[in-house]
């Protein structure tokens, strides 16, 4: 219990310290800067642990387990997790195109939209356009006049991809 | 608390195994659906498997400290399924990455592509109306004719990422 605690714990405080962070200021690089705060929150989890009491002294024979170094990785992998988890919850709601898509159709007519409406106000330049920019920012792409082209580091990633999607059968997907 | 993770990290191993057999052979068309219905009878597989082994799991030194068997239970659940969010996550990435799309499309073109080459091989109609789609799948649309309409928790759902962007500072994004 004394992992998971810990574990939930941290956490709790470092969704207060992004929260906090985000909403005061407006960040580019959220994915960084958000970890940045969770390896920041590592150190928490270390004294936290080190602080709350040993299950054995307060809790149940069945709920108690020792404070080994499998109940602190436990605990550091909790922390990771609903981090991760976290995360991902925070970068639909920054890059979904579903989630565009819906916040558009709740700001349109009563009676709905059809796609072509929803191209108007959500178009497909700016969607693409914005994900090639980004991807040429990280090294993923090199752009040449008008072209892309993978850089290196962006053809292992598309090897990976396209290796997986056929081993998986997933179609081209996207 | 090892043998609850060690049941765990197992229990996942077979889930992925059974998740490559299956998606390979059997091609399920509601993948996600399958998904997670396989690894809520994975969690009863490992309930079962936790409670008919023996506390050392034939492999565990003696002189380890045992944890209660209760805690050890619910961590191994806990560790199961933050494996599986993981996975899920790594799959979202596969079959709806965007960016990994794109490129995989410019990996697949000897001299890579302008972005109007993109949108051409990478159609807009398909990107937005496959999400739409889904979206009424799930019951978050309804479609009349040509028109996508947002359901009453759909528009709750919308008005809460809007917040969300809003709150963040993160732009219209999508």
């Amino acid at each position: 219990m004394r992992g998971l605690l810990a574990g939930a714990l941290t956490f709790s405080i470092y969704l207060a310290a992004q929260i906090g962070l985000f909403h005061m200021v407006a960040i580019r690089r959220k994915l960084s800067v958000m970890l940045g705060l969770w390896v920041g929150g590592l150190a928490v989890y270390v004294g936290l642990f080190a602080l709350l009491p040993a299950d054995a002294v307060y809790l149940p024979r069945a709920l108690a387990a020792p404070s080994d170094a499998v109940t602190w990785l436990s605990g550091a992998f909790v922390y990771w997790s609903l981090f991760s988890g976290y995360y991902q919850f925070f970068n639909m709601a920054d890059n979904s195109v579903g989630v565009r898509s819906l916040i558009e159709l709740c700001r349109g007519p009563e009676d709905g939209m059809a796609l072509a409406e929803l191209k108007r106000v959500y178009p497909y330049d700016a969607m693409l356009g914005r994900r090639m920019e980004r991807l040429v920012e990280a090294g993923f792409l090199e752009r040449a006049g008008g072209r892309y082209r993978c850089a290196p580091k962006g053809a292992a990633a598309a090897r990976m991809v396209g290796g997986l999607k056929a081993f998986l059968r997933l179609g081209p997907g996207g | 608390m090892l043998k609850g993770v060690l049941l765990a990290c197992a229990g996942f191993g077979v889930y992925l195994i059974l998740i490559v057999i299956l998606f390979r052979a059997a091609r399920p068309e509601r993948r996600f659906r399958f998904m997670s219905r396989l690894h809520l009878a994975m969690d009863g597989a490992l309930v079962a498997a936790y409670l008919v082994t023996p506390p050392d799991l034939w492999i565990i030194p003696a002189m380890l400290p045992r944890a209660g068997w209760l805690i050890d239970l619910v961590n191994a659940l806990v560790i199961h399924t933050f494996l599986y969010m993981g996975w899920s996550m790594l799959y979202f990435l596969l079959d709806r990455g965007f960016s990994a799309r794109i490129l995989v499309e410019i990996y697949s073109a000897p001299v890579g592509l302008s972005e109007a080459e993109v949108a051409a091989v990478y159609a807009p109609d398909a990107v937005v109306g496959r999400r739409l789609s889904e979206m009424v799948d799930i019951g978050r649309l309804v479609r009349r004719g040509e028109r996508f309409q947002a359901t009453r928790r759909a528009r709750l759902e919308g008005r809460m990422f809007a917040f969300l962007k809003g709150f963040f500072h993160l732009g219209p994004g999508g």
